[in-house]
Parts: C-alpha cells; structure tokens; sequence
C-alpha cells in the first residue's frame, strides 16, 4: 500500500494505492472517490476477533473521542485500486510509518490507515487538555502506515528538550514525550488577558505534529457572525 | 487576451489581462480590483428566463460584463469559497457540465445554460444543479478545497458533494455506496458513479461538512 | 530577530526567533508554540507611557479597537531571555500572514484586523476612515503604523500585492493596506443598477503610485456562501 498526500496544506487529499486484495482502514465519510472494483466493508472494531460486543465498545469509546462510530474498511477486489480521502475541515494530511513509538493523536486527527494499526482511545486525565479541545486523545500502536489530519498546515518539530505549544495546535505528538498542562505565561494576568488560556509544555524527545490554526476558535469567529439557530 | 491563475489551490485569485474591445463575464460579486479603463455592465444574461433558470442553480440571477475600452486593462477576480481556481479551455465541440455553485467566469462565446434533465436527481436533494457550459473560448471553475482531475477511462465512483465539473462524454448513475449497511452506518451517503470516457473535476472538500462544522458554533436563538 | 513566514498563504504561521534582550509583540491569542526561555508579559492594547494618563489612554484606545475594530484588547510581549528562542504567531482566521520591514519615514495603513504582530520600535496608531468607509462593508477603523522594524499583517484569503501608478479600482471588502504616495475615494461600482444588482456595491478608487496589499477572499461572500447551505 501507498498513500500520496496531493494539495497539502490547505485542502490536502490523501490517495491510497492498493494492491489486489490490500485493505485499507478509514474514517466513516472520508471517502471522495474511488475505482468501482474496490468494495467497501462498515465494522465496528478494526480487526474481525473479538465478537460483536467489543466491537461496539470500541465503536463507542471511539465516537465519544469525536471519530465516527464506524470505520470502513476499503478492499481491492480482482486488480489494483485506488481511493481517495479527504478530511472535513480545510488542512493538511501528514502520513507517518509507524514502527516502534506509538502515537497519540488529537480526537478528530485520525483519517485512515494500513489495517495493522490499532486505535485505542486513551483517556488521557482530566489535568489535560480541557477547556474545549477536546477531553480525549487516540492511541495509535502497531506498524503499517497512518495518515492523520489537522485544521490549518502540519509542522513537525523535532522535540530535545522542552517546548509549549497552544492546547488547541497540537494534533499528534510520539508517546516518549512528557508533557504537562500549565497557565499561559506563568501568571494570572497573562492566563486570562493573553487570549491563550491554557498551554502544554512537552519534555523529553520525540516528535511533536502542530496545526497553524484552531478550529475551535475558527469555529467560533465564524459562528459569532451567521444567523443565530434553533436550540 | 492573456490571463493568470495565482495562489492556487487555498485562495486562488484570477488575473486577467485585456486588449481594446476584448471582454469577460464574471458571476456578480466576484471582482476584487480593475484597472480604471474597464466597463462594467449588469445583465440578466439570457433574458429573464435564462437567468431565473440561474438563479434556481445556485448562482446569482446576474452576471457582470467587463469590456475594456484601452488597451492593457486588468482585472483581478475573486471566487467567495475558499479554493481552486482551474480554466478549461472551450473549443466548440464538447461541453462541460459545471456544478452550480463553481462557475466563476468565461468569455462571452461561452453559453451558460441551467439544465434541468436529470439534473435534481444528482445532488439528492441538495440544493444544486449542474450548468451546461458550451461553446468557443475560455471557461474559468473554482470550488471549495483543491480542484483534483481526474481521467476517467471505463467507470468510476465520486462521493456526490465533492464532484465540481466533467465532459459531456461521461454518462452518470446516482446510487448509495454500499450495501443498506452501508448507508446508515458508512457516512458515505450517495455516490455517483461515471461511465466512458473523459475528464472529471472533483474538489477536496465538501460544503456540507463546513455547514456542520461551523453550526454548533452559532448563536442560539432565543424566543421573545 | 529573524521571521520567517511558512504554510503561505493558507495558514501563514509566522516563526520568530530572538536572541537575548529581544523582544516581539503580537496580538493576544496568536501564540501557538514556543520556546521555554520567552518571559511574557500582557498588556492593554494601546501605545500609552507608563503613566497613570497614559494607562487610562491605552485603555481607551484599547476599549475602541475591541468594539470599533474587532482588534483584541490585549497584547503580549515576549522578551527573549536567552539566545534562539522561537515564538510562532498566527492569527484565528484561515488565510495569509505577510511580513513588512518598516524603515524611518515610511507609513503604512492597515485594515484594524489586519494587524498580527510588530517588533518593539513600531507604533501603531488608530484612524477613523470616515462614514462612508462603513458603507462599504468594512469596518472604518485603519491602523497607520510607522516606525522600525518587522510588522506582521494577516488577511482572509492570500495577500496579493499591486504597485500602483495612475489609477485602480478595488472592492473594499478585498482592501488589507497601503503605502505611498496614494489617495483613495469611494466610488460606486457603476450605474446605480450596477451598483445594486452587480454584488459589488461600493468601491476604492485609487490613484498616484504605491503598494497595494489585496486579500484574495472576504469573509462577508464566505459568510453568504455558507449561510443558505446551515441547517435551520
């Protein structure tokens, strides 16, 4: 399997190569098109072991991550194919090889992947990331390739020491890195006049995704400016 | 007539360059800056038939005419989505059939023309239509997200709200994507799948999904 | 200080790094990554002195940006208490960062929301456009900023920049800034139909010579693009 990712950053298209009988595991609704001869599974759970039941409970703890209940699983039947996938918000797709450092990803990151992947929603604590950002975090582990999504182009930074980021830029980080929630600028004032809120300072070493925007107070510049809506 | 397509695909912005007598038609509204020697005329294009037709298609029911009256007059032209901007030439033989909400520009021997005939059933419900572009000159799409071509040879499915423009060539069939599982649970909804031979147009993201990205964020109404 | 400016024009991201006793300012909410040796202090938006008159115009100056402008009342400045710290600014809007270098005697005026960020020796005064600006469907409040340095600029949509010598025309809703030796009056499209019916409305009408900087998008036609397609 092959992933291409065309157009980056602002409107980012990611397109899978399959060989004849290759997988590949999506986000329910990513799909932007495909070769016909490429058949479309819906489970709840990424592998078939396991039974009906913990298959809904992982399709549970994942819709409450903010991922869709449902992943697809996308087949080359009979020849090589093609399909291509598109994230819901403006932003860039970033593919990563995973082998050995699993990845922690944003709720909404995770677009699609090699089959081997396995997505775990980690809870990761109420000292982290509230305030709207979203309480949870998804654990990607095994090896194949994963390709997340982000509001706003992907940075990747290479962390040796320590870094703060905005809680609402960071989309995925390697698991080798602490990280710790603090106050921006360190005092009262700037916490609630500096527009920022609350940050998360990495330590340790490892790679570290940012996004140059924040959908949430995109969302919320935008929204303050439409027709108000019913309840 | 020369022209240039610049900040492609997140913001695309088009330049155009004209001589004494030359003109473009623009979808109103979409003009950001003009040289002072350009004239702009308001028309219903088509009479008022044609431009109600328009209307019900997603595009405003008027069109601007820019002629130049000197030579080397520029005007710069602004899609409102945030997104490509790609121009396809028109030679006379073939049309091209362009979702409502994506025709941005052309020359006048371009004809625009809503079509009615199977068009509904395209979107499902959705609002839109498709345009029928025909004629001699040249024909300027945007979207919303990157405009991706796509050759198609034989058949091929596209997710409906992501399709942006394709030849006259290819036949299409509205069908869902799956089995009845599929549609309640896949997200997938309707797809359209194209048979022949020839280009399609289709654009990385989809409009409805920024509507139910932004809802939530809205004020809520409250009742006096 | 070095800026660098990346992922234009989408989602410009501005880098900046300072060395020790170095400092930037920007718009409160900008930051989104940096570096552990930047001391940051946040202030009132507003280029007061120290003193207690100055603080009581800053905040003024400050409340009228906020209502007027859409301009933040804050601001925050990073000073760098170490060499190579990174700070990276971008603004809330998807769209174009563009990086200014101002030198004595130049001024540039700026649309109020266009303002990201400025190095420590640029100031930045407010200025009423006039009544007939706000017919033109943009806010009426401008930022004159002179001085030296780094000014940092965001807009919806890519920054275009036009040098202008003679005339040009443009929709306000598309106008960020300019500089030179440039006046402007507002004009309308073209005949009165036009002007109701064309979707253009009111016009600038440029002339003499000068940098133009246009945004490739407004956010009034994204609004009443997205608005029919809102469930209720």
């Amino acid at each position: 399997m092959q992933i291409q990712v065309h157009h980056r950053p602002s409107y980012a298209l990611a397109e899978v190569l399959l060989d004849d009988g290759e997988t590949v595991v999506a986000e329910g609704g990513a799909m932007v098109s495909q070769d016909t001869h490429v058949t479309l599974e819906t489970s709840a759970s990424g592998d078939k072991k396991g039974g009906l039941m913990k298959g809904l409970m992982k399709g549970l703890k994942r819709a409450l991550a903010g991922e869709s209940f449902f992943q697809n699983r996308f087949t080359a039947n009979g020849a090589p194919g093609h399909v291509t996938f598109a994230p819901t918000f403006q932003g860039d797709i970033v593919v990563h090889e995973m082998s050995q450092a699993a990845v922690m990803l944003q709720s909404t990151a995770y677009l699609c992947g090699s089959p081997t992947i396995e997505l775990d929603t980690k809870w990761g604590g109420a000292k982290t990331f509230f305030g709207g950002e979203g309480l949870v975090m998804l654990k990607a582990t095994g090896t194949g390739l994963l390709a997340f999504n982000s509001f706003g182009a992907i940075k990747e930074i290479e962390v040796d020491g320590e870094f703060i980021v905005d809680t609402g830029h960071i989309v995925a980080f390697e698991e080798g890195l602490t990280f710790n929630v603090t106050k921006f600028g360190g005092g009262w004032k700037s916490f609630i006049f500096g527009g920022e809120g609350l940050v998360c300072s990495f330590s340790g070493k490892g790679k570290l995704w940012i996004q140059t925007r924040n959908s949430t107070a995109f969302g919320q510049l935008l929204g303050s400016k439409l027709p108000p809506r019913e309840a | 007539m020369q022209h240039e397509i610049k900040n492609k695909p997140d913001f695309a912005s088009l330049h155009v360059f004209l001589d004494k007598g030359e003109a473009v038609v623009t979808e109103s509204g979409a003009m950001m800056g003009m040289s002072t020697s350009l004239k702009m005329e308001t028309n219903m294009k088509g009479g008022l038939l044609g431009a109600a037709k328009r209307a019900l298609g997603g595009e405003s029911l008027f069109l601007n005419t820019y002629t130049a009256e000197s030579d080397g007059q520029r005007l710069d032209v602004a899609p409102s989505t945030p997104g490509d901007i790609v121009h396809l030439p028109m030679s006379g033989t073939g049309g091209v059939m362009v979702q409502s909400g994506s025709y941005l520009c052309c020359t006048p021997g371009v004809t625009v023309d809503s079509k009615w005939g199977g068009a509904k059933s395209f979107f499902g419900g959705e609002g839109l239509f498709m345009l029928k572009c025909t004629g001699d000159g040249d024909l300027w799409i945007s979207s919303y997200g990157a405009i991706h071509p796509i050759d198609v040879q034989g058949t091929y499915v596209v997710d409906t709200s992501h399709i942006v423009a394709f030849e006259e060539s290819l036949t299409f069939n509205v069908r869902s994507v799956g089995g009845l599982k599929s549609l309640f649970f896949s997200s997938e909804g309707l797809v359209c799948e194209f048979t022949g031979t020839g280009r399609l147009w289709i654009q990385t993201r989809n409009a409805p999904a920024l509507a139910g990205f932004i809802h939530p964020f809205r004020r809520v109404k409250t009742n006096n | 200080m070095k800026i660098d400016v990346e992922a234009k024009p989408s989602y410009g991201l501005a880098v900046v790094t300072l060395d020790k006793g170095e400092s930037f300012i920007s718009e409160s909410g900008a930051m989104v990554a940096m570096s552990s040796g930047l001391k940051v202090d946040t202030k009132f938006n507003g280029a007061g002195d120290g003193s207690f008159m100055g603080k009581v115009k800053a905040m003024l100056v400050g409340l009228a940006r906020k209502f007027l402008a859409g301009e933040s009342l804050f601001i925050n400045q990073f000073d760098a208490e170490s060499d190579g710290q990174q700070v990276m600014i971008a603004p809330t809007l998807v769209g174009d960062v563009e990086k200014i270098r101002l030198k004595d005697g130049k001024k540039i005026t700026v649309q109020a929301t266009s303002y990201l960020g400025s190095g420590k020796n640029i100031d930045v005064g407010l200025i009423w456009g006039g009544f007939s600006m706000l017919f033109g469907g943009e806010g009426a409040f401008f930022l004159e900023c002179t001085g030296k340095g780094p000014l940092l600029i965001n807009a919806y949509g890519a920054i275009e920049k036009v040098e202008i010598n003679g005339g040009y025309v443009v929709d306000t809703g598309h106008v960020v800034g300019w500089e030179g030796d440039l006046e402007y009056k507002i004009k309308k499209a073209g005949g009165w139909k036009s002007t109701l019916l064309s979707g253009e409305g009111l016009v600038l009408e440029f002339t003499g010579t000068g940098t133009l900087w246009l945004q490739t998008r407004n956010l009034g036609s994204l609004l009443g693009w997205i608005t029919p397609q809102l469930p209720g």
